[in-house]
């Protein structure tokens, strides 16, 4: 579906939004796999991963008039997508929810935690808090500047060098804690 | 290893790591939420916002005039209330166990009434709300804490009622909004021991950031910040007795998350810090047992159960762990010489009863736990010297077997189809170990963390309808029969 624009004729707002829509859909849709990864690092699991990024492509959609610049997608999705992880941590503290069975990984649990869980550097970054494993996932799994961290999350450039600052102590002494209680 | 080696691990490590990739469930769920959502607030063009501003003008003197009106004639109508309203007694808290007519003892079912609370549109059902008795009335305080939104501030407001079921509303939540932060975060609340109430949680900072935070009030009304010493963290659970107040939760004081207490002596309105002994990450729930303050949360790198007590709530001990390493804690309640935990086994809800010794067993609770993987506990009480817990179960996959005994209900064994609805199922107990089905009547879909008891009857707010995306939420008072 296009929208006819030019030639004089004036577009109705339907057509324009129609088409609106579905190049916010195309793009969204782009970027489930990328949200997913994120969400996964964010919470821990997998189950956790794919409601978070549900829930925030459902409020992507309904917000998606207020993206003013298609080209700055990706900046705006991530922070819907923190602020949606961060909220789901805060209901689960209340209301400790279950990861039902009957997803690929049977009853064993979740595969993809498990190997987070197995490797030293996942679980330090399971024992940092949200803000600082938000800061170090942007940081080396997305690849982006410390500025465009700031002004994904809306933090000062100051807050988030100190966050990442203190993740990579705490990650340094939770190795180096993994190490000494191999060598006994 | 420095910083830079620091880093080196870190890439190396997400490059060696498999992400999970969207399940084509996921991609569909998208696409059907997609279809569903409301439309979108356009964005209008100068002459048709002008247009629109003249329309809400008329509109609002409309409103006004009728209102006008309204008040000349003899002010505004009473709030309804719900038929059939139980009459109910005078004491806001439960009976002792002592007390308890054999008849209650013995319930089989729990029937529910509907109060007339009308959830505000624009607010998010996904809301934090707390319940607390404040003088001879409860306050159901909700806001959404701001949403997703980084930028939205909080909505919701704070009801009150007499019954739980006619509720009039108090005020704006913008009552608990302290300066600097649209955001507060209220994670629990309960009595202040003089009249009043406290709730706590944290407020979240421009940059992002978690600050400890609490309110009190003395009618309801008018709340004021608390003063609350110590590094920056999280109010998870409140707990309150005549000489104090005692909070736990989570502190940042070091690079990592710390379970911490706080205390304080003066009815909220100011709060001591101390951390929690044993390493723990998170302390869950707090609540006073006996003549002490007894506190769950889980250890720093497993879900195992920390149960700390204290007689005082500044000086606390770490008891010793139960032999359950696979369990979550999320909620205590006591019952006489028992302490009850609700929590998480490592395939669905399960329940654990400790002693005076502080050693706790598995409780059996038919239609929950291991043996039903995918029950869901939601909420607990205690009422009358009965504990009733509700979990929500029924989802694909979970088929848990009928339930013996007289009065016993079926649970809710939903089959093969994907799409099951969840159900709510109620459990009941007079000595945390042995279990029964409740009958509910009528079915709730969902009743939130939140369900108290108020002058002798249960209430919760719950989510009602035929299936979880068609449900309203309303505020519940049951009855066990």
């Amino acid at each position: 579906m296009s929208a006819r624009v030019g030639n004089g004729s004036t577009p109705t707002d339907t057509s324009l939004f129609a088409a609106e829509d579905e190049v916010f859909a195309r793009t969204s849709d782009a970027y489930v796999a990328r949200a997913v990864g994120l969400a996964f690092y964010l919470t821990g699991n997998r189950p956790d991963a794919e409601d978070a990024t549900q829930e925030a492509m459902t409020r992507a959609w309904t917000a998606r008039r207020s993206l003013r610049d298609p080209a700055s997608f990706d900046a705006w999705f991530d922070r819907i997508l923190v602020n949606c992880v961060r909220e789901r941590l805060r209901r689960q503290r209340r209301i400790r929810e279950v990861a039902f069975p009957g997803d690929d990984e049977g009853e064993t649990g979740d595969a993809f935690a498990t190997v987070l869980a197995r490797d030293s550097v996942g679980r330090a970054l399971s024992s940092l808090t949200l803000e600082q494993r938000t800061v170090v996932v942007l940081r080396y799994w997305q690849d982006l500047s410390l500025g465009q961290v700031a002004e994904r999350l809306g933090w000062p450039l100051g807050t988030v060098k100190s966050r990442l600052h203190h993740a990579l102590a705490a990650i340094r002494e939770r190795i180096d804690g993994d190490d000494a209680e191999v060598r006994r | 290893m420095n910083d830079r080696d620091i880093e080196t691990e870190v890439k190396a490590f997400f490059r060696r790591t498999a992400t999970p990739k969207p399940t084509a469930r996921l991609r569909a769920a998208i696409a059907d939420s997609r279809l569903a959502a409301p439309a979108p607030r356009r964005r209008l063009l100068p002459t048709r916002r002008t247009a629109m501003s003249l329309v809400g003008l008329a509109a609002g003197v409309v409103i006004a005039v009728a209102l006008l009106l309204v008040a000349v004639r003899g002010g505004t109508p009473a709030p309804a209330t719900a038929s059939g309203a139980t009459p109910v007694a005078s004491q806001t808290q439960a009976q002792s166990p002592s007390q308890v007519p054999t008849a209650i003892r013995a319930a089989t079912s729990v029937t529910w009434q509907t109060g007339d609370f009308v959830w505000p549109s624009g607010l998010s059902t996904n809301v934090v709300e707390q319940l607390v008795p404040i003088g001879d009335r409860l306050y159901l305080i909700a806001s959404d804490n701001g949403g997703a939104d980084p930028t939205a501030k909080a909505s919701g407001g704070i009801w009150a009622t007499a019954d739980g079921l006619a509720w009039t509303k108090v005020s704006d939540i913008d009552a608990l909004k302290a300066a600097g932060t649209d955001r507060p975060e209220l994670m629990a609340a309960a009595p202040n021991g003089r009249g009043g109430a406290v709730v706590v949680g944290s407020e979240q900072t421009p940059d992002g950031a978690d600050r400890t935070a609490a309110w009190w009030t003395a009618d309801g009304k008018t709340w004021a910040n608390a003063s609350v010493a110590g590094p920056a963290g999280l109010m998870l659970s409140v707990a309150s007795r005549p000489d104090g107040l005692v909070a736990v939760g989570i502190t940042y004081s070091s690079v990592a998350a710390v379970a911490a207490a706080w205390h304080s002596s003066d009815g909220g309105s100011s709060w001591t810090s101390v951390l929690l002994p044993g390493g723990g990450r998170e302390a869950r729930d707090v609540t006073v047992w006996g003549d002490r303050f007894a506190a769950i949360g889980r250890s720093s790198d497993a879900n195992q159960l920390h149960l700390w007590v204290s007689s005082d709530g500044a000086t606390w001990s770490l008891a010793q762990s139960p032999s359950d390493p696979s369990f979550s804690p999320f909620r205590l309640i006591p019952l006489g010489n028992t302490l009850v935990v609700l929590g998480q086994g490592e395939s669905g809800s399960a329940i654990l009863t400790c002693g005076n010794d502080l050693t706790c067993t598995r409780a059996s609770v038919p239609g929950l736990g291991y043996t039903a993987s995918g029950t869901q506990i939601r909420a607990g009480a205690e009422i009358s010297g009965t504990i009733v817990v509700n979990a929500l179960s029924g989802t694909a996959g979970t088929v848990a077997g009928p339930v013996a005994g007289p009065g016993a209900s079926t649970v809710a064994s939903p089959g093969p189809s994907a799409d099951a609805v969840p159900g709510l199922d109620f459990f009941a107990s007079t000595d945390g170990r042995t279990w029964t089905t409740l009958k509910s009547s009528p079915s709730l879909v969902v009743v939130t963390s939140n369900l108290v008891v108020f002058r002798g009857r249960l209430v919760g707010v719950a989510l009602i309808g035929p299936d979880v995306t068609a449900a309203t939420a309303k505020v519940v008072v049951g009855d066990l029969r």
